[in-house]
């Protein structure tokens, strides 16, 4: 059985005045996601990744193909209790606090009664909403929304999650929050679909990612599989670089740059390894600030694969 | 059906706190303080015009309401895309409008009501400093308990005209073209006379039967009417009464299950 | 199918709702005949009130008075 599954998924939209000109949202897009899975859905603004989730959701009809969730078919309302989804920058209701906002939700879901109450508060709790629960929407930053819209997802214990930009108007701590929930439901057994146009999101994530870009599935598999994310280098930066050491640094065939006060900024090939390059700074006498992997980013990756063609799998 | 109740419930919770619904009803509540001024202006004819303007403050801010609920039901959910969230959950989406069309009909109704009330307490003020003789000659009393049938006359319209606002947001994305359709229908809804005799200004059968087909096809709402009856103590027939209830309940059935249908198939862009 | 019987059934309901609320206009008609003057007159019994009430539409009152007395 599949969490999710989807058979030639099209999307077309009538625009111009006279609704003549067809604009392809969605081009029959294949996917499986196997349950337990943290599927990462990358790809570009516009590229299809909203109208996806949309389709999932029934908030749109497909001009052709189907979509099954849970081996039900997307429009069935009973399968629903066993998702979760939380929209794009999502809007909810002004004059409702958090509380009683993640009250008519859980009643919707059927809970009633003491057990409802646990559930939001333990919900409000876990996304790191305090007081503030009791005060009404239109109060909140976008932040603490983003929050909201994360516990109304999760409010049921759902099998399957669907989070569109989950990451999308935190801070730097909001994110390693949302970071933290994923981690949780994946170690629950939940499968989570989530899509973002930031490649590192899903790097820390996902086990697989498809990439979408103009509607269509430019490829799918193991991110660490694909060939255009392998690791072409190492980019590190040092500090307490002596002359010498810069020498050294020269005659190894690092490419190095002054950044500041004896900071070095250097750029070693991917035939070297993370230990070698570790090794490196150690050797010159420096002291290692920072070692990153130099990879294609995704849009040099839409740059290159899009132009190709058709799908392919690096399964 | 219980989803339904727990949709109206988050509904009426939602916008009963509605800042901007505050304001109108404040509104109406001063227009009736001011009525008792303008009272003091005529001659002796204060108690009719401050129930009559009592009424017309209760409809014309109804009204303001009725729309501006009406499209906040669905346009701007839509347009703030709040709608996404709701329909993820296990609600089908006919259950979904018609437990928002409770919802606002509640809301509606408490809005009328503290309306009411403050009409009432005027009246009541007015009629306690009147003289004895003064009293005698009026043809209703301060304080008519007829003035409530002309308020759930009003309520009955209001509950429609919510309805049609409803029905216009279902399919159209723009809040200002429903607000005006809406609007349009109701002063269109008052000329119903005007559009039966329309042959009479347009001489030929056919503008006559076009005339006579819209005025039985668009909501009537001149029917529900009653405020001179009620103010100047003119006789009322409940059946009268019934049929135009009845009217209103069908009415407002039809404009739901065509909302219903169109709903059910929209494409939330 | 069930999209299709769902969609004859709404409209077959529309359809005969329509039919009620026409007839049920005839019907009060029939029975609670409205009778309307034949002239309609807004009688305002003190001429301060109707200034009062014209707000700083003097002008255009006194006018309208003016047209709708040569029309008759």
């Amino acid at each position: 059985m599949h969490a999710i599954r989807t058979e030639g998924l099209t999307k077309h939209y009538s625009v111009g005045f006279w609704r003549s000109r067809p604009y392809v949202a969605l081009d029959n897009l294949n996917l499986e996601v196997a349950a337990g899975e943290v599927f990462g859905f990358l790809g570009p603004n516009g590229a299809g990744k909203t109208t996806t989730l949309k389709l999932l959701m029934q908030l749109i009809f497909p001009t052709a193909g189907r979509a099954w969730i849970l081996d039900r078919p997307v429009g069935d309302v009973a399968m629903r209790r066993h998702i979760g989804y939380l929209p794009e920058n999502p809007t909810f209701y002004d004059n409702v606090s958090a509380e009683e906002l993640l009250g008519y939700f859980a009643a919707l879901f059927g809970y009633r009664g003491e057990e409802r109450r646990r559930r939001v508060s333990t919900l409000l709790d876990e996304v790191g909403l305090g007081a503030e629960r009791r005060l009404q929407l239109r109060k909140y930053s976008k932040g603490m929304i983003q929050r909201v819209g994360l516990a109304q997802a999760l409010i049921n214990d759902p099998e399957v999650v669907f989070l569109d930009e989950p990451m999308s108007g935190l801070d730097p701590i909001g994110r390693r929050d949302v970071r933290d929930i994923i981690l949780r439901l994946r170690d629950r057994g939940a499968t989570v679909f989530f899509s973002s146009h930031i490649l590192g999101d899903a790097e820390a994530l996902c086990n697989r990612v498809g990439i979408v870009a103009n509607g269509k599935l430019a490829a799918s598999g193991s991110l660490a599989e694909m060939v255009p994310f392998r690791i072409r280098g190492w980019d590190l930066v040092l500090a307490g670089v002596t002359a010498d050491a810069a020498a050294a640094l020269a005659a190894r065939g690092a490419a190095a740059t002054v950044i500041g006060d004896s900071r070095y900024h250097v750029v070693l090939p991917s035939t070297a390894s993370s230990e070698e390059a570790i090794a490196l700074a150690k050797s010159v006498g420096a002291e290692l600030v920072a070692i990153n992997p130099v990879r294609d980013t995704l849009e040099d990756f839409f740059m290159a694969h899009v132009q190709q063609g058709p799908r392919r799998s690096f399964d | 059906m219980r989803t339904i109740g727990l949709v109206a419930l988050h509904v009426f919770r939602d916008s009963v706190r509605d800042k901007v619904l505050y304001s109108i009803v404040a509104f109406a509540v001063i227009l009736m303080a001011v009525s008792y001024l303008i009272g003091q202006l005529t001659a002796g004819e204060d108690l009719k015009i401050i129930k009559d303007l009592g009424l017309a403050a209760m409809s014309l801010m109804g009204l303001f309401i009725a729309v501006f609920i009406g499209i906040g039901l669905i346009a701007r959910e839509i347009d703030r895309r709040s709608i996404y969230a709701v329909l993820a959950k296990p609600v089908r989406r006919h259950e979904l409008l018609l437990g928002k069309y409770i919802g606002l009909v509640g809301t509606l109704f408490v809005n009328l009501a503290v309306m009411a009330l403050a009409y009432y307490l005027v009246l009541a003020y007015i009629g306690s400093t009147l003289s004895e003789a003064a009293l005698r000659a009026a043809s209703a009393p301060p304080t008519d308990p007829r003035l409530l049938l002309a308020v759930m006359m009003i309520g009955l319209e209001l509950a429609l005209v919510t309805a049609l606002a409803l029905f216009w947001s279902t399919f159209s994305s723009s809040a200002l073209l429903s607000a005006g359709l809406t609007f349009g229908l109701y002063v269109a809804g008052q000329f119903g006379a005007d559009l039966k005799n329309f042959e009479q200004v347009v001489k030929s059968p056919a503008a006559g039967l076009i005339g006579r087909a819209l005025y039985y096809l668009l909501p009537n709402f001149a029917a529900f009417d009653i405020k001179t009856e009620v103010v100047h103590a003119l006789p009322l027939q409940p059946g009268y009464l019934a049929l135009t209830a009845g009217y209103a309940f069908v009415y407002i059935a039809l404009l739901l299950t065509a909302s219903v249908m169109i709903f059910a198939r929209r494409d939330f862009k | 199918m069930k999209a299709v019987t769902g969609t004859v059934a709404g409209v077959a309901a529309i359809a005969v709702l329509m039919a009620t609320i026409v007839r049920l206009q005839m019907v009060r008609e029939r029975w609670f005949p409205q009778s309307e003057p034949a002239q309609q007159i807004l009688y305002v019994s003190s001429p301060a009130v109707l200034t009062r009430l014209a707000l700083s539409y003097d002008a255009l009152v006194s006018d309208l008075r003016a047209s709708f007395k040569s029309l008759r």
